[in-house]
């Protein structure tokens, strides 16, 4: 454990905190995004590389791609 | 230092079911939702570390030790589960704003049919 | 119940989780000095019995193939679910695609996000198809892969205009494409059912290390694992996309 993997899990605690304590689900799905790029570079660091292409193309593409349909919808009304 | 990565995992976790306890969102619950399944990525790449080894993808410069790669094969399918529970979980939000008109899940209750 | 009950109720339910993952993480071997005698083995078997360099993919499309099924079975149950939360319901009716003149979903884009997003949507799909092909012999595989194929159909959404990503992720286009994938995984299982057997053997001659064809059956089921991920969320997408875009309320 060396101090890079230790502030990338520190990192991630942190984006993790943002994601939840943001309350508006507009603002939130960008930080998402954010959580799954620092998640993706845990997992590089974690000697994972397939692992964390699946990571970043979920959480960077699909998840706030879906969240923002959603909202279009929803506020349209 | 040994402590920090399942530290970490019970921290996403908390943190995120923290969230969907808290929520006046749906949508902001199934992303908070996410949050709790990302610690079970971390768990599991964190049990399969392994120090100086190397990425589980063998060639001419790559030698032993390698880091546990059947940890990594059912975290990539665990990724996928969590995505699809968050398109489904997104697609009853929209379903109920439909039909309630609100997506705040205390307002939402079952006697109202 | 109150929320105040709800966060004291959630609290006691955390120590609780906190109080048994203590000994449990604690009686795990130390950070980084596991025993990984099978994943060791995993590496060996890949490397020497199937000629794969990437022992992940060898590991998701050989060893435990049969995890992949399952999880291309959660994706397909995904996908029709989606399709049916999101069905038209009688009081909705779905607009044309230009039913207001200078809609942002319908009208084209603006000439510099054209001029360079058509290219965009050209890399990113050639990137995926190349994630695709060596998902054997370097890091990759169909579902990285598949999912970035889905993300290069939806910048077509986002960089050209919603009919082209309309014309390309119908149901009807859509649909038999993933079927048929689904079904191809499902071909190749049956046929080490005929040639050995359990059901999905590597059948196929594994050839050398390194290369575009080797491995026997595993580049084949990531390249249908790919093709089948790939009409799986573009699906998802397009369901979300033509609800925020096109269905309307009578």
């Amino acid at each position: 454990m060396d101090a890079v993997m230790a502030g990338v899990m520190l990192l991630v605690a942190g984006a993790a905190t943002g994601v939840v304590l943001t309350r508006d689900p507009l603002r939130q799905a960008a930080v998402a995004s954010g959580l799954a790029l620092a998640l993706t570079v845990l997992f590089a660091l974690l000697q994972a590389p397939d692992v964390a292409m699946s990571q970043v193309v979920v959480g960077a593409v699909l998840i706030p791609a879906m969240v923002l349909f959603t909202l279009a919808k929803v506020r349209h009304r | 230092m040994d402590w920090l990565p399942y530290a970490l995992v019970v921290y996403l976790f908390g943190i995120g079911l923290y969230g969907v306890v808290t929520s006046r969102n749906l949508v902001h619950l199934a992303i908070c939702l996410n949050v709790t399944q990302s610690s079970t990525y971390v768990l599991l790449l964190v049990v399969g570390y392994r120090d100086g080894g190397a990425a589980p993808v063998a060639s001419a410069s790559q030698h032993p030790p390698f880091v546990d790669p059947l940890v990594q094969s059912l975290a990539l399918t665990d990724i996928v589960v969590g995505a699809t529970v968050t398109a489904l979980l997104l697609a009853l939000a929209v379903q109920l704003h439909k039909n309630r008109g609100t997506l705040d899940p205390n307002e939402l209750s079952a006697q109202q049919g | 119940m109150s929320m105040r009950v709800r966060i004291t109720l959630f609290g006691l339910a955390l120590a609780g989780v906190v109080l048994l993952a203590v000994p449990a993480f604690g009686g795990l071997p130390p950070f980084g000095a596991i025993d990984g005698l099978l994943g060791d083995a995993l590496v060996t078997l890949a490397l020497e019995q199937r000629a794969t360099a990437n022992t992940v993919t060898a590991t998701m499309f050989d060893m435990r193939a049969l995890d992949t099924l399952g999880e291309e079975a959660i994706l397909f149950a995904a996908v029709a679910g989606t399709s049916l939360l999101l069905r038209r319901m009688r009081q909705e009716r779905e607009e044309p695609p230009d039913y207001a003149p200078r809609a942002p979903q319908t009208a084209r884009r603006g000439p510099a996000t054209r001029v360079f997003g058509v290219p965009l949507i050209g890399l990113l799909s050639l990137v995926g198809l190349a994630l695709l092909a060596n998902g054997h012999t370097s890091p990759g595989g169909g579902f990285q892969g598949g999912v970035l194929i889905a993300g290069a159909l939806l910048c077509i959404y986002l960089l050209h205009d919603y009919d082209a990503f309309d014309a390309l992720s119908r149901p009807a286009v859509l649909e038999p494409v993933e079927a048929l994938a689904i079904a191809g995984y499902i071909g190749l299982g049956v046929a080490g059912l005929a040639t050995s057997s359990a059901f999905l053997t590597n059948v196929l001659p594994h050839g050398v290390l390194g290369r575009l064809l080797s491995g026997g059956t595993i580049p084949v089921l990531n390249v249908v694992t790919g093709i089948a991920v790939a009409s799986g969320v573009g699906l998802i997408l397009a369901e979300f996309a033509e609800q925020a875009l096109r269905v309307r309320e009578d």
